[in-house]
């Protein structure tokens, strides 16, 4: 429970930051490993999908890549390998804005009373599928586009066409203009109203299950690329562990194998993104936790979950 | 306060908003006069951006004595710098043959460039501005190389706060006193350019129609928009701007919460099918 509590001060320190932070002159870049959208009036950070697409990846033609733009482009990639490396997917569980949205759509949906949406584990794992897909659209799109292939209103194909991130954050800056179809040519009619379609059904599934959207999440994909990398990771003894399968229940994305792993320490599954929740639930000592360079950080114990304080923090 | 900077001041754009007035369609006659055509900018490795002009005139007829300047304001620091010849620049040359101008900057920058030659036997001027997203690192915005040549000139209020110029904008031409510049006209190619004149608390202003042609283009896509007014004594004024298509003039609100909504709705139908179905399957499997 303590673990949750500081996940939820983080979490919403951070969406001030990265929603609001320009308005107060913080500005974290263009490399920011999480859905800190561009489109919000006043960021304070921008995602590095955005970038991806455009004038630090893949939008740059390759004539101006050997030069100041390429350069560029690989100093911002280097910036979020080294942001993914220090923190791996505590972006996506703790930091991430649009994360929080759907745990805050998660949070209503209890207290309306509705159950969630249980998928199938093979259906789920199908579906994880899409992030790659996604995730080779908003690289091919920007070269199909450079390449004149596409029209030049393919741009940002991701964000434009099917990111649910950039028209929903945005009201929280005060802008609703991204609910409107741009009816200026077709390639804009179609790539709007894709947009839409995609917006208004991940909303429902966001509701009806949480963090919904994370299992097609093209950042996660990418952040997972690097988990070799990583400093921060999830880490379990299965030596110590019950097997109760309570971390399997409350986990938010149904992830079975850190339940289910009897041999390996390395639980860091692609669709887990780190938020701690199993960590906070299990109350086998020592069984699951988060480590960092190979030293633990924090671990479950009985205390921590039901919220108690261990004698070393109260003293 | 040089004018520039009032130009570049957000208060200033947001009350050009407020103008008042009827419109009325541009048919003015086209006297001869020169501009500043664009032609595509160079390409630099090392983050500087750069723009290519070409003074011409309007009826392909030979200009003379041609003479120019050009007036940067760093947008990094705020700071205005005034050149005139011989310039002190950045990275950039004029050839008098061609009447070719080539401007390239480390910086971020707003600069104004004006052209003054002799066409017809009659001394006119021509005016444009441009941003220049310079990023290269060391280079340094030089000191003034001397006061501002006295020209006429238009000071010009967008409205808005859009990225780029486009059509449906108010361009309002504030004309510097004491030059006996008359009513501007807006020509497009080599006829009237489609659009609304209006009358404002700053004077008058035009807005260029949305373009066809524009729209199905992508959003970087531009055509000039000439603003020419005539001097007293003969010659004109020209002031050149590039426009781009209307960045929010399609978005229709209505349709877009109706696509909105309609995801949503066929999801949530499609959700309350699967809980359904898997309920009744399930009290099948026990009997129920």
């Amino acid at each position: 429970m303590l673990l949750k509590v500081y996940r939820l001060i983080v979490q919403h320190l951070s969406f001030i930051i990265l929603i609001y932070g320009g308005r107060f002159g913080v500005q974290l870049g263009p490399a920011v490993p999480c859905f800190a959208c561009p489109y919000v009036n006043g960021c304070g950070g921008q995602c590095y999908l955005m970038g991806l697409q455009g004038y630090i990846g893949f939008g740059i033609s390759l004539a101006d890549f050997w030069g100041f733009e390429g350069l560029r482009a690989l100093f911002y990639l280097a910036v979020f390998i080294i942001l993914v490396v220090l923190l791996g997917k505590i972006w996506c569980g703790w930091i991430c804005p649009f994360g929080l949205f759907q745990d805050w759509l998660t949070y209503l949906r209890r207290k309306l009373g509705f159950s969630s949406l249980k998928i199938e584990p093979e259906t789920l794992h199908k579906l994880g599928y899409v992030k790659y897909i996604l995730l080779g659209w908003l690289i091919l799109g920007p070269i199909l586009v450079d390449l004149k292939v596409l029209h030049p209103d393919f741009y940002l194909p991701f964000c434009q066409m099917f990111c649910p991130a950039k028209p929903i954050l945005p009201v929280f800056g005060g802008e609703f203009r991204h609910f409107a179809l741009d009816t200026t040519n077709l390639v804009t009619r179609i790539v709007t109203t894709s947009s839409l379609l995609v917006t208004g059904g991940f909303l429902a599934a966001m509701f009806a299950r949480p963090r919904f959207f994370c299992t097609f999440c093209p950042l996660l994909a990418m952040i997972h690329f690097l988990e070799p990398l990583t400093l921060l990771k999830l880490k379990k003894e299965p030596l110590l562990c019950h097997g109760c399968g309570t971390c399997q229940r409350v986990c938010n994305m149904d992830v079975e194998e850190v339940c289910l792993e009897k041999e390996k320490k390395d639980v860091q599954v692609v669709d887990c993104i780190n938020c701690g929740d199993c960590i906070a639930s299990c109350s086998a000592k020592g069984a699951l936790g988060f480590s960092f360079a190979g030293k633990t950080l924090v671990s479950s114990s009985r205390e921590l979950s039901l919220g108690l304080k261990t004698k070393k923090t109260s003293a | 306060m040089g004018p520039l900077k009032t130009f570049s001041l957000f208060p200033a754009l947001l009350l050009s908003l407020l103008f008042l007035g009827e419109g009325l369609l541009c048919a003015a006659e086209q006297d001869p006069y020169i501009r500043w055509e664009y032609k595509s900018p160079p390409r630099h490795r090392n983050g500087m951006a750069g723009v290519n002009l070409f003074l011409t005139s309007s009826d392909g007829a030979p200009i003379s004595d041609a003479f120019w300047y050009y007036r940067i304001i760093s947008l990094e620091n705020f700071r205005e710098v005034n050149f005139q010849l011989p310039p002190i620049i950045i990275s950039g040359y004029f050839e008098p043959g061609t009447n070719e101008l080539v401007i390239n900057s480390g910086k971020y920058i707003l600069v104004e460039i004006m052209g003054s030659a002799i066409l017809h036997g009659k001394r006119s001027y021509a005016q444009t501005g441009a941003l220049l997203f310079g990023e290269g690192k060391g280079y340094q915005l030089p000191e003034s190389n001397g006061p501002e040549p006295i020209w006429p000139s238009f000071m010009l209020i967008r409205s808005g706060e859009t990225y780029w110029p486009q059509t449906g904008q108010s361009f309002t031409m504030i004309p510097r006193p004491d030059f006996g510049i008359g009513e501007f006209a807006a020509y497009e190619g080599t006829g009237p350019a489609s659009g609304t004149f209006e009358n404002g608390p700053h004077g008058r202003s035009f807005i260029p129609a949305a373009d066809p042609k524009l729209n199905a283009q992508g959003s970087a896509a531009s055509k000039p928009v000439y603003f020419v007014a005539p001097l007293e004594g003969g010659g004109n004024l020209s002031y050149t701007i590039y426009v781009h298509r209307n960045r929010y003039g399609g978005e229709n609100m209505n349709l877009g919460l109706i696509i909105f909504f309609s995801g949503f709705v066929v999801t949530v139908f499609f959700l309350a099918r699967v809980f359904y179905l898997r309920r009744a399957l399930r009290h099948a499997a026990q009997g129920i």
